[in-house]
C-alpha cells in the first residue's frame, strides 16, 4: 500500500524550479520564429526567415560539419577504448581495481579550465598545433569517465557465469566477447555513444584552449555572441538543443530497450552458439 | 486509562477497498490482535489508529476523546513497524531517546538517560547503547525498536507484524519477550499478524479480519473452538470444512451417517479440526484413501479422499509408529463433540 | 574456480585491455598536468606564450600579492559560495517531492529535468542574457503588462546574473544527485519519527538533513568549484561588477601570453580548492554527519 505522504509545498517548489529551468530555454526557442528578429515582448509575428538566414550560412554549417566530425571521432575512439578498458575493469577484482579504476575518474576532479589550460601547455611542449584533432584528444579525456561509469555499472551487474561457460566451451577471448558480451551491452554502448556524442557537440571549456584556426559550433555561437545582439543566435541554438535532446531520447529509448531484453533473454536463456 | 476504540471507519485505496465500516472498542491494558491475510485491511486500520492515515469516514477515539483529526505526532500512541526502522546515524542510545529529546515539557539530560536505560533494560538489551544499526541482528533492532516506542510510555502501542522479518526461532523467543513486556508496561496493545499460530499464542481477544471486514472477534479460544464461519474455521487451526446435509441431527460422511449436536437443519458445513480426525486400520468406520502424508516432527499429516467429498480432508496424528503411506486404505473416525455446523448459504 | 582462471589465462589479460586508455590517459592528462605545473615555476621569456628556466617562485608571489586578485578572487568565492548554496537549498525540497511525494508524476518530472542537462552550456548563458537585458524578455514583459515603467537596471552585468545562469546549469545535476541520496532513507524512518512525536521542521533537522548530510556537501563542494572556476558566464553576464578569477587566468594564457602567471594562478585556485574539500570533509566528520551506513 503506497500512502503518498504530503507534500508540504514542495510540490510547489518543484514547479517552480521546473519553470525556472525551462522558461529560458522556451523564450529562446520560441523568439527564433520571430519575424522582427528582436528579442522583446510584445510578440509580433512568426516567420522562417532566420533559419534560412543560418542554414544558408557558409561559416555555420562548416562549423556544424567540423563539431559532427569530432563528437563522431571522439565517440568512436572513446567506444574502442572505454570498451576495452571497461572489459577489462570489470575483470579485475581488489586494490588493482581499485588503483585502475580510481586512475580512470580522475580527469572528472579537474574542471574544464584547468584541464584546458594543461592542454594548451603540453600541445606547445610537444609542437602539436592546435587543430581539430587537439581537440577531439581533448574531448576524448573528457567524455571518457562518463562512458566508462555507464558502462560498468552494466558490465558488473552482468552474470559472469555465460562468460565463463562459453570460455569453458572452447571460445577464445574475441569469440566470448562478440557471442555472449556484445549482444547483452551493445544497447548501453549506443546510450553511451550517444552520450559522448552529446557531451563532445556541446562541449567549449576545454575546446576554447585547444583549437586552432578552424571552428566547432559551440566556437560559432561564441564568436557570434560577442557580437551585437542577432537574432541567429535564437535559431543556432533552438537547433542545438534539439539535436542533444533528440540524442538523449534515443539513448533512453536504447537503456529501454535493453532492459526489457534482458528479461527476456533472462527467461529464454541467452547463449547462442 | 487507555481505552481506544474506532468507529464505522471505511476507508478506499482508488478502487480497492481496503476497511468497509470497521467497528473496534479495545479494553484497557489488552493485548488485541488484528488477524488476517494480505491485503484484508488489518494494517490500514493500525495505521488509522497510529495517525497515518486519516479515514474517509469513522472516527478513532481515546479515553473519550476524538483523535480522528490529530496528527501522529501529537497522539500519545507509538508504533513498531514492521521492517525494523532505526535510524541509521544515531547509535541505540541516541534512537531510543529520540522520542524522549521532543518531549514538552522538556526532559532533564538526567532522566532521559535514566529512562533510555529503563527502556533497554526492558527490552534486555542493557550496554548496547553505543552500538549502531548496522550492528545489530533483526532481532535486536526490532527490541530497539520496541525499546524506542515504550520509553514514551504510550497508553497504546501499535505493533505491525513486527516478528515477520525474522527468523523462527527468534520470532518464538520475541514473542515470549513481547508478553512479558506488556505485562510489565501494562500497555493496550494492538497488534497485526497474519500468522495465526502467533495471534492464538500472544493475545487477549482476535479480531480476524476478511476483506475489509471484521470477520469473528472473541478470544484465542473461542475463535480457535467455535469459528462463526468457514473463512475463520480455515484460517485459524486450518480445519476442515466440509459441505453436508444436515437432517434430523445426523448426516451422511463417505457411506456412514454420523450424528451431530446442532440445532441446524439442511444445508451446513461441518467444521472439524486435523487434529480430531482419526484414522484407523481397517474394521470400524469410513472407509478413506490417503493421497498425501508429511512429517512435521510432532506427528504426520495426511491428505484423505473420501467418497462423496471433493475436497481433501486433513487429518493429523502423532509421531510414533509407522505411518500410513500413500495410497493405503484406512478408516475414519470422528466424534460427534468434535464436530461443528455452520450455516451454509 | 577453474573456468575463472582459464579466462584469465587467456592471451589478452585485463589489464592489457585496460592500457590504451591507461596511456591516453598518461599522456593526455597526467603529462599535461604535470607540465602545467611545472610552468608555474618558469620565468617568462621575452616573446609571450614562452617560458623556461630559471626556476622561481617569482609567479606566484606576484599573483598573490596583486591587489586586483584579490578581488577577483573574493568575488569568485562569493559567486561560487551564493551559487553553490542556493542550488543545494532549491535541490532538496524538489528532491524530496520526487523521492515521497511524486506518486505517478514522478518519472515524468524527472525526465523534464534530466532533459536539460542537456541543454546546451553555451545557450544558456545565452538564454539568461537575453531575458535579464534592458531590452531584455524579462524587463519588456513586466513593461508591457504595465508591472515597472522603466527597465530594471540591476538584473544583468554582475554578480547576481552570474549567480541565477550557474544555479541554472547545476540545478539539475544537484536534484538528481539528491534525489539519489534520499533513495535508501525509506519512509518508514520518517514516519517513525512522526510517530514518535517529530513534526515537519523536526522531521528534517533531525532526521533527512543528517541522512543527506555528505551527498549535499558533496554537491555543495561540485557547485563552488566548477562555478569558481568558470570563465564564460562571468564574461557575458557579469559586466564589470561580477569578473571572475578564470576570466583572467584564461586571459594570461590565451591574451597576455604569460605562462607562468596563469598557471600560477590555476594552481593557486586548485589548491584552495582542495583547502576547501578538505575543510568540509573535516567539519563532516566534527558533526558525526560523514556517509551513514544503511541497513536494508
Amino acid at each position: 500500500m503506497t500512502d503518498r505522504i504530503r507534500s508540504h509545498g514542495t510540490g510547489a517548489i518543484t514547479v517552480g524550479v521546473l519553470v525556472f529551468l525551462y522558461a529560458p530555454l522556451m523564450i529562446v526557442v520560441l523568439f527564433s520564429f520571430h519575424s522582427t528578429g528582436g528579442l522583446s515582448f510584445p510578440f509580433q509575428g512568426f516567420s522562417l526567415r532566420w533559419y534560412e538566414a543560418v542554414l544558408g550560412n557558409t561559416e555555420f554549417r562548416r562549423a556544424l560539419a567540423n563539431s559532427t566530425i569530432v563528437a563522431f571521432s571522439t565517440s568512436l575512439a572513446t567506444l574502442v577504448i572505454g570498451m576495452l578498458a571497461s572489459l577489462g575493469i570489470a575483470k579485475m577484482h581488489g586494490r588493482l581495481r581499485s588503483v585502475i579504476g580510481a586512475f580512470f575518474f580522475v580527469p572528472l576532479t579537474l574542471p574544464g579550465l584547468f584541464i584546458g589550460l594543461s592542454l594548451l601547455v603540453w600541445f606547445s611542449r610537444i609542437e602539436l598545433p592546435p587543430s581539430l584533432t587537439t581537440v577531439t584528444f581533448a574531448h576524448v579525456i573528457y567524455v571518457f569517465p562518463y562512458f566508462i561509469l555507464i558502462l560498468l555499472a552494466v558490465l558488473d551487474r552482468l552474470d559472469l557465469t555465460l562468460e565463463e561457460t562459453a570460455a569453458d566451451l572452447g571460445a577464445n577471448a574475441w569469440q566470448v566477447f562478440w557471442k555472449v558480451t556484445f549482444p547483452q551491452v551493445w544497447p548501453i554502448m549506443i546510450a553511451a555513444s550517444c552520450l559522448t556524442f552529446a557531451l563532445s557537440f556541446d562541449e567549449f571549456i576545454i575546446t576554447f584552449f585547444v583549437i586552432g584556426s578552424e571552428s566547432t559550433l559551440p566556437m560559432y555561437i561564441w564568436s557570434q555572441l560577442r557580437r551585437t545582439v542577432n537574432p541567429t543566435i535564437n535559431v543556432i541554438s533552438t537547433l542545438l538543443l534539439a539535436t542533444t535532446m533528440l540524442l538523449w531520447v534515443v539513448a533512453f529509448v536504447a537503456v529501454l530497450r535493453s532492459e526489457r531484453r534482458r528479461r527476456y533473454s533472462i527467461s529464454k536463456g541467452a547463449f547462442t552458439p | 486509562m487507555s481505552r481506544i476504540s474506532v468507529d464505522g471507519i471505511t476507508q478506499n485505496f482508488g478502487s480497492v477497498r481496503a476497511l468497509d465500516d470497521v467497528s473496534l472498542d479495545v479494553g484497557d491494558q489488552e493485548f488485541i490482535t488484528l488477524l488476517g491475510p494480505s491485503g484484508c485491511g488489518k494494517t490500514t486500520l493500525l495505521r488509522a489508529i497510529a495517525g497515518f492515515i486519516r479515514p474517509q469516514s469513522g472516527s478513532v477515539t481515546m479515553n473519550s476523546i476524538d483523535i480522528t483529526k490529530k496528527p501522529a505526532h501529537r497522539r500519545s500512541i507509538n508504533m513498531v513497524f514492521q521492517r525494523p526502522t532505526l535510524f541509521p546515524h544515531l547509535n541505540v542510545e541516541g534512537n531510543v531517546a529520540f522520542g524522549l529529546k521532543l518531549e514538552s515539557p522538556r526532559l532533564s539530560r538526567q532522566e532521559i538517560k535514566q529512562r533510555v536505560q529503563e527502556a533497554l533494560a526492558l527490552v534486555r538489551l542493557d550496554g548496547y547503547e553505543n552500538r549502531r544499526a548496522h550492528e545489530l541482528s533483526g532481532g535486536q533492532m526490532q527490541r530497539v525498536a520496541l525499546a524506542r516506542a515504550l520509553v514514551k510510555r504510550p497508553s497504546v502501542l501499535l505493533l505491525d507484524e513486527p516478528l515477520s522479518a525474522l527468523d523462527l526461532k527468534i520470532r518464538l523467543e520475541m514473542e515470549g519477550e513481547l508478553r512479558r513486556v506488556h505485562r510489565e508496561t501494562k500497555a493496550t496493545f494492538i497488534y497485526v499478524t497474519h500468522d495465526q499460530r502467533e495471534a492464538l499464542a500472544l493475545s487477549d481477544r482476535i479480531a480476524v479480519f476478511e476483506n475489509g471486514r471484521i470477520s469473528q472477534l472473541g478470544t484465542p479460544t473461542e475463535i480457535y473452538h467455535q469459528p462463526a464461519n468457514p473463512f475463520v474455521a480455515r484460517f485459524v487451526g486450518d480445519s476442515n470444512v466440509i459441505p453436508i446435509e444436515i437432517a434430523s441431527r445426523s448426516f451422511m460422511l463417505g457411506n456412514q451417517r454420523l450424528a451431530i449436536d446442532t440445532d441446524l437443519d439442511g444445508a451446513a458445513w461441518l467444521v472439524v479440526r486435523p487434529e480430531k480426525v482419526r484414522i484407523l486400520g481397517a474394521g470400524v468406520g469410513i472407509p478413506a484413501e490417503v493421497s498425501d502424508l508429511a512429517f512435521r516432527g510432532t506427528g504426520f499429516a495426511y491428505e484423505l479422499r473420501i467418497s462423496g467429498v471433493d475436497s481433501v480432508v486433513k487429518a493429523e496424528s502423532p509421531a510414533g509408529g509407522e505411518p500410513w503411506s500413500i495410497g493405503s486404505s484406512v478408516n475414519v473416525e470422528i466424534e460427534p463433540a468434535d464436530c461443528l455446523a455452520l450455516v451454509r448459504t | 574456480m577453474v573456468t575463472v582462471q582459464r579466462l584469465e589465462r587467456l592471451p589478452l589479460g585485463p589489464l592489457a585491455l585496460a592500457l590504451p586508455a591507461i596511456i591516453g590517459i598518461a599522456l593526455l592528462f597526467v603529462a599535461p598536468f604535470i607540465t602545467f605545473v611545472v610552468y608555474s615555476v618558469l620565468t617568462a621569456g621575452v616573446l609571450p606564450f614562452q617560458a623556461d628556466a630559471p626556476i622561481t617562485l617569482d609567479a606566484y608571489g606576484h599573483f598573490l600579492n596583486s591587489g586586483v586578485n584579490h578581488n577577483l578572487a573574493r568575488n569568485s568565492a562569493w559567486t561560487g559560495l551564493f551559487a553553490a548554496v542556493t542550488t543545494v537549498a532549491i535541490s532538496l525540497p524538489v528532491a524530496f517531492w520526487l523521492r515521497y511525494a511524486a506518486g505517478s508524476h514522478r518519472n515524468l518530472v524527472l525526465l523534464l529535468i534530466t532533459a536539460t542537462i542537456f541543454a546546451s552550456y553555451l545557450v544558456r548563458i545565452y538564454a539568461w542574457r537575453s531575458m535579464l537585458g534592458q531590452n531584455g524578455v524579462l524587463n519588456s514583459a513586466l513593461i508591457s503588462v504595465g508591472v515597472i515603467d522603466a527597465p530594471l537596471q540591476f538584473l544583468l552585468f554582475n554578480r547576481f546574473a552570474v549567480t541565477i545562469a550557474l544555479i541554472h546549469i547545476f540545478l539539475p545535476y544537484v536534484v538528481l544527485l539528491l534525489y539519489a541520496a534520499l533513495g535508501p532513507v525509506s519512509i518508514n524512518l520518517l514516519e517513525a519519527a512522526q510517530d514518535l512525536g517529530a513534526g515537519v521542521t523536526r522531521r528534517w533537522t533531525h532526521v533527512l538533513l543528517p541522512l543527506v548530510a555528505a551527498p549535499a556537501a558533496t554537491a555543495f563542494i561540485f557547485v563552488f568549484i566548477l562555478s569558481a572556476s568558470d570563465y564564460v558566464t562571468p564574461q557575458f553576464l557579469g559586466g564589470t561588477k561580477g569578473i571572475m578569477l578564470g576570466v583572467r587566468i584564461q586571459e594570461s594564457f590565451l591574451k597576455t601570453g604569460d605562462w607562468p602567471a596563469g598557471a600560477a594562478g590555476a594552481l593557486t585556485m586548485l589548491v584552495a580548492f582542495l583547502l576547501l574539500y578538505l575543510i568540509v570533509s573535516f567539519a563532516l566528520r566534527l558533526l558525526g554527519l560523514r556517509s551513514v551506513r544503511f541497513v536494508s
